[in-house]
């Protein structure tokens, strides 16, 4: 017999039957209303499993949670229902934090609004925005979001989120190179311009020396003349002098001027040959004698006891030091010492020429720019004697010709400024050199008289040779073009004839070979006078026949030293 | 009808909604809730989604059987709420948010 049970027990029992009675019958009339659409299963085993009634949409979830594209369901207040598993990724956030947050929270700030009202609107077809979104992190990337209203559902809305980074990358490259490619072409339009400019300055340059060269040979005849004929009075002596020194100053300008812009086109060529440093030496100092000693300058040399064979162009070179002398003596004011030494350099196989002054000296913010093209070290206050900034410039590029370094050395302005000049010294340093100082001054009346005709169309530069050579008692006509010359040379037949390239008409070249076309005229010496001294000029002169090539303004004694050997 | 809100504490409502991924009645459900909440419990209550699909076990400890199914775990007494909310009537009812006519 069972004891009666207790009221308060069967109470409880009771509220408990009614309580699962009633979620049995919500379950049930849940199914019914079809407001639910998934169960827990229970396993024999105990395991657990949820199967869903939908099963038909199991591919396309699954297509959507492995897609390049974020996607995620928004409910009617903005929340997040649903996240694929690309969208967390790209969130990095994982799915339960994002469940139920609002998605504005995602999108940037600048951005929210957009977003929200977009969204607030329920549009009826799709409708997208391009927005920053924030990652968990704090780092963001820009996206495209579109939204679609879901079937059926009020207010519920699908989202499309898909990474623009990569495209905006893409877009950025595309546009940095499109910007890349313009600037290289501006960039080289400008370079075009610049090296038309160049070019023509270079031009300028030949053209403009050849312009200033041309008078100087009349002058420098004429001079000679004065010479010879001259008053011999101190006053017209001193004038006479004075106007050679200045003539030969001038002509060393003109010099450099053209041959700087022969050295930058590469059109200098190097008449190499083995030699010994301290005759380059002594000839440039020789020649630099007159402005050293117009300044009242004292000049200390020091020169190696061997000689110091190099191979090199000695006209070249002596062009070099003398530039360096002359620079010299410019910059440093009257009464200075200027040093002079040539040496070998003991540690390696090389010449050292060094050339120091106590003059103005170079400050040092200018000592990377001396060796520019027309840079002149304090043009406002050390314009001592100008010039046209190009003697340094021509002769580090010579030097550098030569395989040597010129560089320059001060301790600031007012302490006077130090030029080493190296060379490499020849290997085989067997034979003693040839001394080249050959003996330029030839005295008048040393040479017997010759036949002698003269043809420029520069007339004065004929005009006053002719009377030169005359002054040393030549036989002499002259021409002003080709045609004339050949006619004057039937009933003239010189031993030489000093023969202008650059005539009208008929060029030099071109009378030369007509000259040579007559066995009558067979034992003259044509001597071409070119304005041109390349290699190339000179083999031209010597296919048209030419005996000799002068480059022009022709030193008088280089044509009396001709005469002597003809 | 009666419209006045039963709950007028200020107490933080904690609601655990349990869902089979994003099936239909899942999302509808998770839709409807936040509606009534935002409606009724603004500010003071709090929804925890937990995908049954995920992880099956936690079916277990409130016995669910159909999805999708809310339990109110605060205020007490615990209320189970099966379906997926769009009788809002019958959900208020069930929150205890309003009485039951009759």
């Amino acid at each position: 017999m069972a004891p009666a049970p207790n009221p308060e027990d069967l109470k409880s029992e009771n509220d408990e039957l009614r309580r699962r009675l009633e979620e049995a019958e919500s379950i049930v009339s849940a199914i019914r209303k079809h407001e639910v659409d998934a169960f827990v299963v229970q396993h024999p085993e105990g395991e657990s499993d949820v199967l869903v009634l939908d099963g038909e949409e199991r591919p396309y979830r699954l297509m959507i949670e492995r897609m390049q594209q974020g996607a995620a369901v928004i409910g009617a207040e903005g929340s997040i229902v649903y996240v694929n598993g690309r969208l967390s990724e790209m969130l990095e956030a994982p799915a339960a934090t994002l469940l139920g947050a609002r998605f504005s929270k995602c999108v940037a700030a600048a951005h929210r609004d957009g977003f929200e009202d977009l969204f607030r609107r329920v549009p009826r077809g799709d409708s997208e925005i391009e927005v920053t979104l924030v990652r968990a992190n704090g780092t963001d990337f820009p996206a495209l979001l579109n939204l679609t209203p879901m079937f059926n559902t009020d207010g519920v809305q699908s989202l499309m989120v898909t990474d623009l980074t990569q495209q905006k990358r893409h877009a950025q490259e595309r546009e940095h190179l499109v910007r890349e490619q313009a600037a290289r072409a501006a960039a080289e339009q400008v370079a075009e311009v610049l090296r038309t400019a160049d070019r023509r300055k270079d031009e300028f340059l030949a053209m403009l020396g050849h312009e200033l060269r041309n008078p100087l040979a009349p002058m420098r005849n004429a001079l000679q003349i004065l010479n010879l004929i001259g008053s011999r009075e101190l006053a017209a002596r001193q004038t006479r002098e004075m106007m050679g020194r200045q003539l030969e100053g001038l002509i060393r300008l003109v010099d450099d001027l053209l041959d700087v812009g022969r050295v930058t086109q590469g059109k200098i060529e190097l008449q190499a040959e083995r030699t010994d440093l301290r005759h380059i030496v002594t000839r440039a100092l020789e020649s630099a004698r007159t402005t050293i000693d117009e300044r009242g300058h004292t000049v200390e040399l020091r020169m190696a006891e061997s000689p110091l064979l190099i191979e090199g162009d000695i006209v070249r070179l002596t062009q070099v030091v003398l530039n360096l002398l002359n620079n010299a003596a410019k910059f440093t004011p009257p009464g200075g010492r200027i040093q002079v030494s040539a040496e070998a350099d003991d540690a390696a196989p090389r010449a050292l020429i060094r050339i120091r002054d106590n003059g103005i000296g170079i400050e040092p913010d200018m000592l990377g720019r001396v060796f520019d093209l027309f840079t002149q070290a304090d043009r406002s206050t050390g314009r001592v004697e100008g010039g046209l900034g190009i003697g340094l410039t021509l002769a580090r590029r010579l030097v550098e010709m030569h395989d040597g370094t010129l560089d320059a050395a001060s301790a600031g302005a007012g302490q006077g400024s130090e030029f080493t000049l190296r060379l490499p010294l020849s290997e085989h340093a067997i034979e003693a050199p040839q001394a080249h100082a050959a003996d330029s001054a030839v005295s008048k009346g040393s040479v017997p008289a010759m036949r002698i005709m003269v043809v420029d169309d520069n007339q004065d530069a004929a005009a006053s040779l002719t009377m030169l050579l005359r002054l040393f008692g030549h036989d002499v006509r002259e021409a002003y073009d080709g045609q004339t010359a050949l006619t004057l040379l039937r009933d003239f037949v010189p031993d030489l004839l000093l023969l202008d390239i650059g005539l009208p008409g008929m060029n030099g070249y071109e009378v030369a070979r007509q000259v040579r076309a007559v066995p009558a005229l067979r034992n003259i010496r044509l001597v071409a006078l070119s304005g041109y001294g390349s290699e190339e000029d000179r083999r031209t002169s010597v296919a048209a026949g030419f005996d000799a090539h002068f480059v022009k303004p022709v030193e008088f004694s280089s044509i009396q030293s001709l005469i002597a050997s003809t | 009808m009666n419209t006045m809100p039963v709950d007028d504490t200020q107490e933080i409502w904690e609601l655990r909604l349990y869902t089979a991924g994003q099936t239909p009645k899942s999302i509808a459900a998770f839709n409807n809730l936040t509606r009534i909440c935002e409606q009724y419990l603004a500010g003071r209550y709090r929804i925890e989604v937990i995908d049954l699909l995920q992880n099956p076990k936690l079916a277990r400890d409130e016995q669910i059987v159909a999805i999708p199914t809310l339990i109110r775990n605060l205020p007490e007494p615990i209320r189970k709420i099966i379906g997926d909310l769009s009788d809002t009537e019958r959900a208020l009812v069930g929150l205890q948010l309003r009485r039951a006519d009759g």
